[in-house]
């Protein structure tokens, strides 16, 4: 009985398109329907592109799906021989049923990881690791069209988060309730797939902790944890942090991230120095530094927090 | 000259070749709903050639539907075919791999996979050193190792170091987080090599160190104030397992010396 109903979840979930209309062969873009700035987005590019070639592959939906959709189309509906399509598990859950029949002819799904991970036209044959952006919208955009949390219990089983350096979380998913609307996401929703997650009864007060909600939802997701690793094998540290226009909320304390290296062992030395400086466009709040050459070109500014790789001796 | 050169490109072909044969599954894979609306109607198809990975992550109904119209690459690349949807004999698999298919599985709560992973397939040999270097948490998510707990895989032993009185007080009730040996154990995972391995424990700390200087992560048996995830017998008795060659120093660990020989080797020193 329990794999009838589980079978049902799945080929409901499939077979019914999730409801946001879509065109012919649409992709899904980073962070769409939030309002971030395009040195922001570059920077999740950054991070998705910088995570999936240390496995080696490229991340992303198949250019033909924007390039040359009609044509691509037309070639699965004739059977002809052609590379398979690779998506995105966000693209093929957003996909029209039409499309998605037609694409499942010959399909592949992304993964951050490069494992193999196909489609069977009503479930995965594998597990896609994919960026926390696009799990979150997964099971936002699921629970704000069916409702239901056991469809998102079940729909988390279905993928992994990639790992990530502390820093990428910090810079986009720490945010009060204000600013989760620029990465376009429904607060109350949110909560209600965080109730869903931990199997709350009701939903839990995030009124004065907003900014914890996004990391709530990620610890219950299968992910590969966040860490800040050196690439050498060898003891590493680094003060270099995104600057604070690229933050999603700008209000971010030292005191917040410092929680979330203790929750993680990442160990850190120092305290963001935090004097006031007027500017042209208003004050802000911390004196930041650059950083010459930056590793990673969107942490190019530093504020007197030091972060060191497990390899180091604990501080 | 000419034969020099006639070997020397024969050879080269052949290395390539050799280079070359690294298992890949069937394309067919990218079409497998046709594959299985095939098999629905009636249509016979030649069998699909998969790499174990694949084959452990086929879901529930798509391997009911496949049923045994599927071949699993063993170790050497060579196609072995199925029978009631398991391989005749067991397929060696690199650990990790192994690992981390079944983490897969259990985050999907794919009993039917882990029943086969368990079942079918085994670790593939490791050097002491590699082996060594296992000693180490067990780097899956929550919810798959409460998986391998709530149904059987692995064993829920209560949080105890046997050296140390206070260890019951501070991890009452808690259950013993599972080590990447103790899964390489249970996969029939053993050593290559008779290479020697120190071993010394005593009332908080365990040390283990192989003669290439490879040590275990002593971090993990640091349970004085918290709990640890792995414990020193249990750790002990999977290095047994896997035929280590063990080289003991006394201590109060002598219980533990039931279960191996001691030898008491000069060559890896004195703490």
């Amino acid at each position: 009985m329990k794999k009838i109903a589980l079978c049902s979840f799945f080929i409901s979930l499939f077979a019914v398109a999730v409801s946001i209309p879509t065109l012919a062969a649409d992709t899904n873009e980073i962070f769409e329907r939030g309002a971030l700035t395009p040195e922001q987005l570059n920077a999740w590019e950054f991070y998705i592109d910088s995570e999936s070639a240390i496995f080696g592959c490229e991340y992303g939906d198949d250019p033909r799906l924007t390039e040359a959709p009609q044509t691509l189309l037309t070639s699965l509906s004739n059977g002809d021989e052609i590379t398979p399509v690779t998506i995105t598990y966000r693209t093929l859950l957003n996909m029209g049923p039409n499309t998605r029949e037609l694409i499942s002819q010959n399909i592949k799904i992304a993964s951050m990881e490069c494992n193999d991970v196909y489609y069977s036209g009503t479930e995965l044959i594998g597990l896609p690791v994919i960026p926390f952006e696009e799990a979150i919208t997964i099971l936002h955009d699921d629970l704000a069209n069916y409702g239901d949390a056991q469809r998102i219990r079940q729909l988390v089983k279905t993928f992994m988060v990639a790992g990530m350096d502390p820093r990428w979380f910090w810079m986009f998913f720490i945010a009060d309730n204000a600013h989760m609307d620029l990465i376009g996401l429904n607060f109350d929703t949110l909560v209600g797939v965080e109730q869903a997650l931990y199997n709350r009864e009701k939903p839990k007060n995030y009124n004065d902790t907003s900014h914890n909600l996004l990391h709530q939802i990620f610890a219950k997701t299968n992910n590969n944890a966040i860490g800040f690793y050196a690439n050498s094998g060898k003891c590493e540290n680094t003060a270099a942090e995104p600057a604070s226009d690229l933050l999603v909320w700008p209000a971010l304390s030292d005191e917040i991230i410092k929680n979330l290296y203790n929750l993680y062992k990442i160990s850190y030395k120092g305290k963001w120095k935090t004097k006031t400086k007027k500017t042209a466009g208003g004050i802000s709040l911390y004196r930041e530094s650059g950083v010459d050459n930056p590793v990673i070109p969107a942490f190019n500014i530093e504020r007197g927090l030091t972060i060191y790789s497990k390899e180091c001796p604990i501080i | 000259m000419l034969k020099k050169i006639i070997f020397t490109l024969a050879a080269l072909t052949c290395s390539q070749t050799v280079m070359a044969n690294v298992c890949k599954d069937d394309p067919r894979m990218y079409t497998i709903k046709k594959v299985i609306n095939k098999l629905h109607t009636g249509e016979a198809i030649k069998p699909l050639k998969i790499t174990p990975h694949s084959f452990l992550n086929l879901p529930p109904a798509i391997r009911a539907a496949l049923g045994d119209n599927v071949m699993v690459y063993n170790n050497k690349c060579v196609p072995v075919e199925i029978y009631k949807s398991t391989p005749p004999k067991k397929i060696a698999v690199a650990f990790e791999d192994l690992s981390n298919y079944m983490h897969h599985a259990a985050i999907r709560d794919d009993l039917i996979a882990l029943n086969i992973a368990m079942t079918s397939f085994k670790a593939a040999l490791k050097t002491t050193d590699e082996i060594v270097a296992l000693v180490s948490p067990l780097n899956w998510t929550t919810s798959a190792i409460n998986t391998m707990y709530k149904n059987g895989f692995l064993k829920r032993l209560p949080q105890v170091n046997l050296y140390r009185n206070n260890t019951k007080k501070y991890c009452k009730g808690e259950i013993a987080l599972p080590s990447s040996i103790n899964l390489f154990t249970l996969l029939g995972g053993k050593t290559s090599d008779k290479s020697k391995t120190s071993f010394i424990a005593d009332s908080s700390d365990m040390y283990i160190q192989t003669i290439n200087g490879v040590r275990a992560d002593n971090s993990i048996a640091k349970t004085q104030d918290t709990c640890s995830g792995l414990s020193i017998a249990a750790t002990h008795n999977d290095l047994v397992q896997t035929g280590i060659n063990i080289v003991e120093y006394g201590g109060s660990n002598a219980h533990l010396h039931n279960s191996t020989k001691i030898w008491l080797n000069s060559e890896f020193g004195q703490r």
